[in-house]
């Protein structure tokens, strides 16, 4: 059985990676076709509520990859993805991850970490658009 | 090419410029990023010039915003351990280092100062890296005239 994990030491750890990732893409001059040349605005992680599973994610314009048809269907009842802001979350791209690679189909199993700046770690509120989407954010 | 909107606001951008005689390091944190300051190109050639810039000063030659500071982080000494490192890096090159203040407003283009050298560098310091000057407009917009960026 798994040990369950804190969610905030898990979004803290994952910023740091993402800080050493982008020193790294620095340093090796890799300007194009790579994440973090510039740290993303926010990062956050979906989990259960065991705190068992989870999958991580930042925010990014939703160019490319598979949106699950539970979560694009709730998004686009606000606006299509890939506009007014929909799709960019660092909240929608982990509960994607979540919902995809962990098959789950149902919108009150996800829970989120607090959502942290990489570079500072400050804690962001959550967003409207992401209030509106899953019921377990308050 | 311009960075578009959606990536400006989704990424916390490092961009620089040259404010009446300081060089000055900005954390966008989501915001719009000033016409002229947004081209990927450029701007990923100055940041990677100014990664592999030398340190000018050492961390006790850097001074910290303490107003702004010990009221963001009054009850969090860990938060303010953690939030500094970026800035503090930026200065020990000789850039007085700035932050977008208002996360929640994308729109809000006010930056407030992190850190910054303790001591005047005069002229001129990169010869290799050019640091586009800050036009007199953007400078009251971004309300950089209200920062005290002389020392």
């Amino acid at each position: 059985m798994k040990r369950p994990f804190d969610p905030d030491k898990e979004v803290c750890d994952y910023c740091d990676h993402i800080m050493h990732a982008h020193i790294q893409v620095l340093r090796r001059n890799k300007k194009e076709r790579t994440w973090f040349w510039d740290y993303p605005a926010v990062a956050a992680v979906c989990h259960n509520d065991r705190c068992t599973e989870k999958r991580s994610s930042f925010s990014h314009y939703p160019s490319g990859g598979r949106w699950h048809d539970l979560l694009s269907l709730q998004l686009e009842r606000i606006a299509k993805i890939g506009t007014h802001l929909i799709g960019n979350c660092a909240e929608q791209h982990a509960a994607n991850n979540y919902m995809n690679q962990l098959h789950v189909d149902n919108l009150n199993e996800l829970h989120f970490s607090i959502a942290r700046r990489p570079r500072t770690k400050e804690e962001i509120d959550y967003c409207n658009n992401c209030r509106m989407t899953f019921p377990n954010i308050p | 090419m311009d960075y578009n909107e959606n990536y400006m606001l989704t990424h916390d951008i490092d961009w620089f410029c040259f404010v009446n005689g300081f060089y000055v390091h900005l954390a966008s944190a989501g915001g719009i990023l000033p016409e002229g300051f947004r081209d990927k190109e450029q701007l990923r050639t100055l940041q990677y010039n100014v990664s592999k810039a030398p340190y000018v000063f050492d961390d006790e030659d850097i001074e910290e915003n303490d107003g702004f500071l010990n009221q963001r982080f009054a009850e969090n000494a860990k938060g303010r351990v953690s939030y500094l490192p970026s800035f503090r890096d930026m200065a020990r090159k000789v850039f007085v280092s700035l932050d977008r203040t208002n996360l929640l407003n994308p729109n809000d283009n006010h930056y407030h100062w992190v850190c910054r050298p303790r001591n005047r560098v005069e002229g001129r310091l990169f010869e290799q890296i050019e640091i586009p000057v800050l036009p007199k407009q953007k400078i009251v917009e971004l309300g950089l005239n209200r920062l005290p960026l002389v020392i």
